[in-house]
């Protein structure tokens, strides 16, 4: 129960948070009451991590859905980043939009995107799982669009949106195959023999598509650098520790029942290798702050990815790592993006320079976490670092090992260099160039202590789990081990000796510090104008084309069968019944058809009779000829109910149509109506299309079912219980009397309600047509 | 006569929808009504057909003299024609108000309302 407390208490808060915004202290206090909380609930989770605690609820019984939460070392890692993580930038959040009108619902979205990311990491059910994935990705478009006059901002929101919902949609499609498959949604009841014996690949590659869309793998990225146009503690938040992490945290959950085949270390491999190289690099593309940092995001999310790929206990440490390290530094370095933004009135790198003067504190907080940004020693993000070129070195095969290696060092260089391009390029103290604009303001706008003091507290956790590593060994362990599958018993070092890894970091350090020196020629070369054409653009353009295209697809589709024409609708209506009523009829068997008998002359009289009727009924224009014709249909079936042992039918029909036809005169006394033009070409050709096809389905299928034996059991019943129990001996009017007498409850008040609706309406008929009137009355001539 | 009426209802089917996608108003309500009477048709012809033996029960007698026909499609069929005959005056009356107060029966003219309301029917008082 206690998890259940812990994932509604979010959303609990998510609703009080509005309210509390609309009082000049709450505003104030908004931002460290929600930091405090989710302090709280990080501490709840630490205190319940030694009973392991797990709860089910029943939800959906009959489908077998169940809300299951379940707090493992996974769970817990995940549950500390966004508990931990989500206090600072919450803090930071109340302090960066302390003059926002609209700071109380923002502050509920990011609450309630708080409880949705917990209930993520905690849940065992696979249903569970999924609605919590869409609630962080509804979330996400929420809070991309705060600033929703902007065009930019909407545009963006709306292209999170649909690419996380279609990968969301994949991960719906593969539990269904996966309940289909074990006969369980419940996670850790999953047993990978069993999956793959069903549609192992199938389930792989929708799973894969479902983390690919949410943790931006390359070619499927371009929506989080556009995510940037979100205020700035969103993008510390979800673009970057947490919501974007939910992909590859959901292959991380289900490592244990898929991982470990080739296919998965090919799909996952190749993913996060490209991606965690381009992001890299085409970061150093970039001169917007926030998109540098969004396009290394990428690439860490890549190399995640990719150190799941590698798998076993190497791999599941580097990710465990990994995970918390980048969450930390890169959380930090957009904080003081974005407070950096505040002062200076800019992120554009090229604007910014000698910022280390005014801004110390600042500086001083950015070089901390960039430290570990570039994963120099004695930081999370090195050991992290190292973890990933000792898994890339210990994975078997050695082509894959060198293109492990390869990959990570060339993502590690990019990084290197673009964590020289965020910290040192805009702080460097250049006594030699006139002070920029952007400088001056900044010594004008000191940022407040909330802009600099949560990132600094990330920075710092980061550096002090990078000198002391070992503090994280019992939650490295178990988090390594709900990847795995198998106990794991992780040992972190801060230093590892003079190892093949180190040399690697080494000269990945190295060549990330030669780019950076190189930057402005780098920036512009062609091979990093290739890879955006190919890796960026490509995408982004394949994006707006799809776009547009379902757009002009769906005016095509209004356009069409939205013509605002009755005949058009009926007709749309009418062909998908035969097309579909057709289709199913195809698969009936031949047909055998009961015996034909004699027909005495009389039944042959009527339904000859029956069909010239309905013919001559059908001859426009419509005149008096036609409701005789009319008349006589009625007449004949009546005559067919009478000969087949219904005479209640027959009467009732006679009657019916009795005053059908004096109510068709009384109402159009002025028949024959002026003949409209018939339709032609195409039309008539389709109308008599759809209308053959009625009839022949129509027939079609009464004969199959003709063919089909009978049982009469329950018409027997009524005849032998009409006089028992509802004391008739008429059957059909005890049916409709006494044992289905609401059904006739309810047909007397339809035709109340008809001749209410007749009465009135032939009130205004007969007042507006005093006169036969040859012609058709004008418009408006009812006064 | 189950499968001759199969036929027939069919062929009804057919000229009532051809009747529905006219554009006239007029000869959507006789489309109607033609429809209404081939299913009526139908669900009578569903249930089998039994001649000459209505499902009732003699004085003293508890149970109907076998063979009888299926009482449950004759109450349904009681019930249809009762509502399909509510359904007909009623757009009956309202294609007939439609042409006296729009002067028109034909669909095609009467779309847009929308945009220009139609002058209320109850108002002519």
């Amino acid at each position: 129960m206690a998890l259940v407390l812990v994932v509604a208490a979010g959303f609990v808060a998510a609703a009080l948070a509005p309210w509390a915004a609309r009082h000049e202290t709450g505003r104030r206090w908004l931002g460290p009451a929600a930091g405090a909380l989710a302090l709280l609930l990080g501490l709840a989770l630490l205190l319940l991590a030694r009973a392991a605690p797990e709860i089910t609820l029943p939800w959906v019984p009959p489908l077998g859905v169940e809300l299951a939460l379940r707090l493992d070392g996974l769970g817990l890692l995940f549950g500390l980043i966004v508990t931990g993580v989500g206090a600072a930038v919450l803090v930071y959040g109340g302090a960066y939009l302390h003059d926002d009108p609209l700071l109380g619902r923002f502050f509920g979205y990011l609450l309630a995107f708080m409880a949705a990311m917990l209930g993520l990491v905690l849940a065992d059910d696979l249903v569970t799982l999924f609605v919590f994935f869409e609630l962080t990705s509804l979330a996400s478009y929420l809070l991309i669009a705060h600033e929703h006059e902007r065009r930019e901002a909407r545009a963006a929101a709306q292209q999170a949106l649909l690419i996380t919902t279609a990968g969301g949609m994949c991960l719906l499609v593969a539990l269904l195959l996966v309940q289909q498959t074990a006969g369980t949604l419940r996670i850790s009841e999953l047993r990978p023999e069993v999956l793959r014996e069903g549609p192992y690949l199938a389930i792989l590659v929708l799973v894969a598509a479902a983390a690919f869309t949410k943790s931006a793998q390359a070619p499927l990225h371009p929506w989080l650098p556009a995510a940037m146009a979100a205020p700035t503690p969103v993008s510390a938040y979800l673009h970057s520790a947490a919501m974007v992490k939910a992909g590859v945290f959901v292959l991380a959950r289900l490592s244990p029942a898929l991982g470990g085949t080739p296919a998965w270390t090919a799909l996952l491999g190749a993913a996060g290798a490209v991606t965690a190289v381009a992001g890299a690099w085409l970061a150093l593309r970039e001169t917007d702050l926030k998109r540098v940092l969004a396009y290394t995001t990428v690439s860490a999310l890549g190399l995640l990815t990719l150190l799941l790929g590698v798998g076993g206990r190497w791999g599941a440490e580097a990710f465990v790592a990994y995970a918390l390290g980048h969450a930390l530094y890169k959380s930090a370095l957009f904080m003081v993006a974005g407070a950096v933004d505040h002062a200076a009135g800019t992120r554009d790198v090229l604007a910014l320079r000698g910022l280390a003067g005014p801004l110390p504190a600042l500086a001083l907080v950015c070089g901390a976490a960039a430290w570990s940004f570039a994963g120099l020693p004695l930081s999370l993000g090195f050991v992290g670092k190292e973890l990933a070129y000792e898994a890339a070195l210990l994975a078997g095969g050695d082509l894959l090992v060198g293109a492990l290696v390869v990959a990570v060092g060339l993502a590690s260089a990019g990084m290197a260099a673009a964590a020289c391009l965020v910290a040192v390029r805009p702080f460097r103290p250049r006594p030699d160039l006139p002070a920029a604009e952007a400088t001056q303001r900044a010594a004008a706008h000191p940022p407040a202590p909330g802009l600099w003091g949560p990132p600094a507290a990330c920075a710092a956790v980061g550096l002090v789990l990078g000198v002391l590593p070992w503090l994280l060994d019992p939650l490295a362990s178990w988090a390594a081990g709900s990847i795995t599958g198998a106990p794991v018993a992780a040992h972190l070092e801060a230093w590892h000796g003079l190892t093949p890894a180190l040399g690697l970091s080494t000269v990945s350090a190295v060549v990330g510090v030669g780019t950076y020196v190189a930057w402005d020629h780098v920036r512009a070369s062609a091979p990093l104008r290739a890879l955006g054409a190919v890796l960026d653009q490509a995408p982004a353009r394949a994006y707006d084309l799809a776009l547009a295209g379902t757009l002009r697809l769906a005016g095509w589709q209004t356009r069409t069968f939205q013509t605002g024409n009755l005949r058009d609708y009926l007709a749309v209506i009418l062909g998908t019944l035969v097309v579909l009523g057709g289709l199913a009829l195809l698969r009936v068997p031949a047909l055998d058809l009961p015996a034909r008998e004699a027909l005495p002359a009389r039944d042959w009289l009527v339904v000859v009779l029956l069909v010239l009727a309905a013919l001559a009924a059908c001859a426009p224009p419509v005149r008096f000829a036609t409701i005789v014709a009319l008349s006589i249909v009625g007449y004949a079936a009546a005559l067919v109910y009478q000969s087949y042992g219904a005479p209640d039918l027959a009467l009732v029909q006679v009657l019916v149509e009795t005053l059908v036809v004096i109510l068709f005169v009384l109402v159009l006394a002025d028949l024959p109506l002026p003949a409209r033009a018939r339709p032609r070409g195409l039309r008539a050709v389709r109308d008599v299309a759809v209308a053959l096809g009625a009839g022949a389905v129509v027939t079609t299928s009464m004969l199959a079912v003709l063919a089909a034996p009978f049982d009469d059991k329950l018409g027997r019943w009524y005849a032998h219980n009409a006089v028992e129990l509802a004391h008739g001996r008429n059957v059909v009017n005890t049916i409709l009397v006494d044992f289905r007498a609401f059904d006739t409850l309810g047909e007397v008040i339809v035709v109340v309600v008809a001749s209410v609706g007749v009465a009135v309406l032939l009130r205004g008929v007969l007042r507006a047509a005093p006169e036969p009137v040859a012609g058709p009355v004008p418009q408006g001539g009812v006064a | 006569m189950e499968v001759v009426l199969a036929y027939v209802v069919g062929a009804l089917v057919t000229l009532a929808v051809l009747l529905l996608l006219r554009r006239s108003l007029v000869s959507v309500v006789v489309g109607l009504l033609v429809l209404g009477n081939a299913v009526n048709l139908l669900i009578m012809t569903m249930g089998r057909l039994t001649r000459a033996a209505p499902p009732l029960v003699e004085a003293g007698a508890v149970l109907p003299e076998e063979p009888f026909a299926n009482p449950l499609p004759q109450a349904f069929v009681l019930t249809a024609i009762v509502i399909n005959f509510g359904l007909l005056a009623f757009s009956l009356v309202l294609t007939a108000s439609a042409r006296a107060i729009a002067g028109t029966v034909d669909p095609h003219e009467l779309v847009g309302p929308e945009d220009t309301p139609p002058a209320r029917v109850g108002g002519a008082a």
